[in-house]
């Protein structure tokens, strides 16, 4: 509690000088859409509601069209070298939608710290993705365009086993928000999986600890070569918790405590090769310590 | 709500949302194309018609009792736009008898209406018969999934454990298992105009149902079942592993309000819901499977239930706060969860147990600052606390004062996580460098039958807490670094090194210590080229958690055997999208993932719960290692011939190798257990074709091959052709 009574002080004393260092926002000339249209007349008819006003996302508008008029004007080295209009900055974007529930933490969200801007994701005037290949149609295009930058989850989704994201039965967004913060979750540690899967979150009787704690401790959610996207495969992913005993488990059912005999206690495949055959309540049970039932 | 009340409201609002569409379309324009297809598939290598394909489980077509057929489907897109917005969607696709999906959505000024439903039917359920006893063959060199040298020999001499001896599947005739899984929802959003910018709210409804049957497994228990018959007491024991035909019938409904709003440059979000999920399948208890084909003479004397899903509900208030001061931003949340069971077993209602209830209370505060100019601060901290209401203790249920009626019962799990973190940006490569520092404090209030200890050398057996790698406590730091660089004008270097230590861990597969490492090179030319790599690394270990054998009649304090687990995960791979010119752009990626875990495998002569009136001792009998590779090689292309042809295509190889296990587990499996040797291709090549102003001819043709290396029965080949018809307008 002391570390964190240290921790709560830093970031309040943190907090109350940080209002005396902030520096206004310098604001853009102001310019009417109209006078980009004389040029930009594409982006006009593809612009979203509210985003009339061109230099509310391209800041620098008005000197963009300025050093336009000059260059039309200027003849030869006299020419001023050409000023591209500002991409929008997510700050940009979010004077406008911060306020909407979905977005108001953006700014301690993963994507935010990663450096990914809104515009990364989201074109006002033109989607990011246009058009499907073949192989991607069933996923959809939010899931093609959250592969663009996570190839390394895409390709978990050729496992063996996966969440049929790619087959269209699962998308990205139906488990991730892409404008929410690992640390900003509320809720079970499980929701985010039993808010699709309500058959197993119980309540149950007997709770299967790992599970009551967090799904990932046995599965993996995006792919595994393994079944039921098991993180490893049986009987390991178990064993590396339960010690086995013979009774029950090896062939003879010895019960002995002498090493050299628990040792040589057959135990056939037929016990080893799905532990949760017997052990199937393995989420929780009703009725059964064991989970069995 | 019942069935009939739904109909209504969903009636009501798929009329709001054409209504709202056409008050606001006074001035839209629509366009859309609506596209009849035909599809033609065949399985055309290998299982027949009465099991589960390897490529059916997330792709099941027309039903088990074909391999091949033809069917229509329709793909609708139209869209009403005015000069703010697309007033009016409508949009269904169908990717096959079983996988299509549909939304709807209307937008006014003060107004927003949504619908949507999906279908897709998975067969995994069928594979996870081809895997169950009794159907795999060869194991540990016999002719089933079972080892009847577990009930040898046959008659009373037998005393050996035969739970494993022979499995019996009482409902032979069914081999086609599989779940369909129909999603649906409606959205009602009153914008922020409707109430003067200063508020607003949505109202959803969300809701599935689940339909189809699965392969269900059990073992009887020695208390379950008894004979007197003929060959007693392995007639018994012979018949305890058993496997039926489970019927699967749930529905979810779940109804949301939001709100929110910035009254004085507060955000403030508030999102309450009700989730309710019911199960309609019918309740088994072990009598009634077991009952059909059990010998005369058995007796199954028990109300026990079979794979028992309970009604529940889950209501969820949530409560968000964000501002920004300058510089800083505070945001900060608190949220109340509570399930509830809203049905009980036979065995539960009989014994008392009345009250299912899981609560959880979280919270969290961020705080952030930019005010030093290059500089970013940050704090959080999180908490969140889970605490079990449920009955307890309930005699002949779950006590701790009775044999074999607990295990462990987790009352409440309280995590704290805090940090701060530092982001700096620097000139050089235009980097910003972020290096932080994580703490999780995980507090566990855990029962154990410990009461039972006073009555050692009397009846009382128990799971005792020395006996358990389960721990009440974790407590973990890890420091990081986010290093984000761009040397160049379209390349971004990420590279993030982490390390974890933890003096506790309450579970083994939380690491005492971690080191992660995640890279990432990209670049992007002008001319549309996007070039990346990446090579992930983490690796996890766990040698925190011990046991402790006991002599008989003596409490846990001898030799003590420590778990020493070590997994590392990698990965790496590049990819590349190329536009050769302006009309053909192609696309190729390589990845690698490797997982590579070991751990001891351990042993014991009797059961845990058998002490400590009888001694436990634990034996480290090898160390088996898990080793798979995976490979998935990805080439794509698209080519604009001219304004009225496009050829797409896109080919995908993944192939997995390894082994589950080695040393003495490995012996005893057969190759479908220890060996994963998979392969898939897949193949997809489109083209649409514009025949004439507003129609548009589309075509498509799949085909997708496993290979199994080592179930051989699983390698099968698909392939299907699409024709379809687009008309605009």
């Amino acid at each position: 509690m002391r570390r964190l009574a240290v921790l709560l002080a830093v970031i309040l004393g943190g907090a109350l000088h940080a209002g005396a260092w902030a520096a206004p926002m310098a604001k853009a000339a102001p310019i009417k859409g109209d006078q980009c249209v004389e040029c930009h007349k594409t982006e006009a008819t593809t612009s979203h509601a509210f985003h009339g006003e061109c230099n509310s996302c391209h800041t620098n508008a008005g000197d963009h069209a300025r050093n336009q008029e000059a260059r039309e004007k200027a003849k030869g080295p006299a020419k001023p070298p050409r000023l591209a209009a500002t991409k929008p900055e997510s700050k940009e974007c979010l004077a406008c939608h911060e306020s909407d529930k979905r977005r108001m933490h953006f700014s301690i969200a993963e994507h935010n710290k990663a450096g990914v801007e809104c515009r990364d994701c989201h074109g006002n005037h033109t989607p990011k993705i246009k058009t499907l290949n073949a192989g991607m149609e069933k996923g959809g295009k939010t899931t093609a365009l959250c592969a663009t930058c996570h190839q390394d989850v895409l390709a978990k989704f050729s496992m063996n086993s996966h969440h049929p994201v790619k087959e269209g039965g699962a998308t990205c967004t139906g488990c991730h928000d892409p404008h929410a913060s690992k640390q900003a979750t509320l809720g079970a540690a499980t929701a985010q999986c039993t808010s699709c899967h309500q058959a197993i979150r119980g309540p149950h009787a007997f709770e299967h600890p790992p599970a009551a704690e967090d799904c990932k401790n046995c599965h993996d959610p995006h792919g595994s070569p393994n079944k039921r996207l098991l993180s490893v495969a049986q009987p390991m992913q178990c064993l590396q918790c339960h010690s086995l005993p013979n009774r029950r488990h090896g062939q003879t059912g010895s019960t002995s405590a002498v090493a050299a005999t628990i040792r040589a206690e057959v135990v056939a495949g037929a016990a080893l090769r799905d532990c949760a055959s017997c052990h199937n309540a393995i989420h929780g049970s009703a009725t059964d310590q064991h989970l069995r039932h | 709500m019942n069935a009939k009340t739904q109909m209504k409201v969903m009636v009501v609002a798929v009329a709001s949302t054409f209504g709202t569409a056409l008050y606001a379309a006074d001035d839209a324009v629509f366009s859309g194309e609506v596209t009849p297809k035909l599809y033609s598939f065949d399985y055309f290598k290998g299982s027949g018609t009465n099991a589960t394909q390897f490529l059916e489980r997330y792709n099941s077509q027309k039903g088990s009792d074909t391999r091949g057929g033809s069917y229509f489907d329709l793909d609708l897109n139209i869209v009403g736009k005015n000069a703010q917005r697309n007033v009016f969607e409508l949009e269904r696709e169908g990717f096959g008898a079983y996988n299509h999906r549909g939304k709807v959505k209307a937008n006014s000024d003060t107004l927003g209406f949504s619908g949507y439903y999906t279908n897709f039917r998975s067969a995994s359920n069928g594979f996870v018969f081809r895997y169950s006893p009794g159907v795999v063959d060869g194991v540990f060199g016999v002719g089933t999934g079972t080892a009847p040298a577990y009930a040898s020999p046959v008659g009373p001499a037998n005393t050996q454990t035969g739970y494993v001896a022979k499995f019996n599947n009482d409902s032979a005739g069914q081999t086609d298992y599989k779940v369909d899984r129909n999603t649906y929802g409606l959205g009602l959003a009153l914008k922020p105009t409707l109430f003067g910018n200063s508020l607003a709210a949505a109202l959803n409804y969300d809701g599935y149902k689940r339909d189809g049957n699965r392969f269900a497994t059990y073992v009887l228990g020695g208390s379950n079942i008894s004979n007197a018959g003929a060959g007693a007491p392995d007639l018994g024991t012979q018949n305890r592993w058993r496997g039926f035909d489970m019927p699967v019938d749930e529905k979810m409904n779940r109804y949301t309000l939001s709100l929110n709003g910035a009254p004085g440059g507060f955000n403030l979000a508030y999102e309450g819901s009700v989730e309710k999920f019911d199960n309609s399948a019918r309740l088994f208890t072990i009598a009634d499977p077991a009952a059909v084909a059990l010998p005369a003479g058995t007796v199954v004397a028990s109300i026990n239930p079979l794979h028992f899903v309970p009604d529940s509900t889950l209501v969820s208030n949530n409560f968000r706060f964000a501002k920004n001061y300058g510089g800083m931003a505070v945001a900060a949340g608190y949220g109340l969860s509570v399930l509830d069971q809203d049905s009980f077993s036979q065995q539960q209602q009989t014994l008392g147990y009345n009250t299912g209830k899981i609560t959880t209370n979280s919270a969290y505060l961020n705080i952030t600052s930019n005010a030093i100019n290059g500089v970013g601060l940050e704090g959080f901290v999180k908490y969140n606390n889970r605490k079990n209401d449920s009955s307890f203790p309930v005699a002949g249920l779950i006590s701790a004062t009775q044999d074999q009626t607990l295990g462990v019962r987790v009352n409440r799990v309280k995590a704290l996580n805090y940090g701060l973190a530092g982001t700096f940006r620097v000139a050089a490569m235009k980097s910003t460098v972020t290096a932080g520092w994580k703490h999780e404090d995980k507090d566990r209030d855990l029962t154990w039958a410990t009461a039972m200890i006073p009555l050692v050398g009397g009846v009382g057996n128990v799971v005792l807490p020395q006996q358990s790698f389960y721990r009440e406590n974790t407590r973990s730091d890890e420091l990081y670094v986010n290093l984000i660089a761009r040397p160049m004008p379209g390349m971004v270097l990420r590279v993030s090194p982490s390390y974890l230590a933890a003096s506790e861990t309450g579970l083994v597969t939380e690491p005492d210590k971690s080191f992660g490492l995640k890279t990432k090179l990209s670049y992007a030319a002008k001319d549309g080229t996007l070039a990346s790599g990446y090579y992930n690394y983490r690796d996890r270990k766990n040698a925190n958690n011990s046991i402790t054998d006991n002599a008989a009649a003596v409490l846990p304090a001898g030799a003590t055997t420590t778990q020493d687990l070590d997994r590392t995960q990698q990965a790496a791979g590049v990819s590349l999208n190329f536009p050769v010119s302006e009309w053909i752009n192609t696309s190729a990626s390589l990845s690698w993932m490797q997982d590579d875990f070991a751990g001891y495998y351990l042993r014991q002569g009797r059961r845990r719960f058998e002490a400590p009136n009888n001694a436990i001792t634990f034996i480290v009998n090898d160390r088996p290692n898990y080793k798979v590779d995976t490979y998935v090689l990805t080439l794509g292309g698209d080519w604009q011939v001219n304004d009225e042809l496009r050829w797409n295509g896109n080919y995908t190889w993944s192939q997995s190798k390894g082994h589950t296990a080695s040393g003495d587990i490995a012996t005893a499996l057969t190759a479908i257990d220890d060996t994963i040797n998979s392969s898939v291709h897949s193949l997809a090549l489109g083209v649409d074709y514009v025949v004439k102003k507003n129609v548009k001819l589309k075509a498509s043709y799949v085909y997708e091959y496993n290979k199994d290396g080592s179930y051989s029965d699983l390698t099968g080949a698909y392939h299907t052709l699409m024709l379809g018809v687009g008309f605009g307008f």
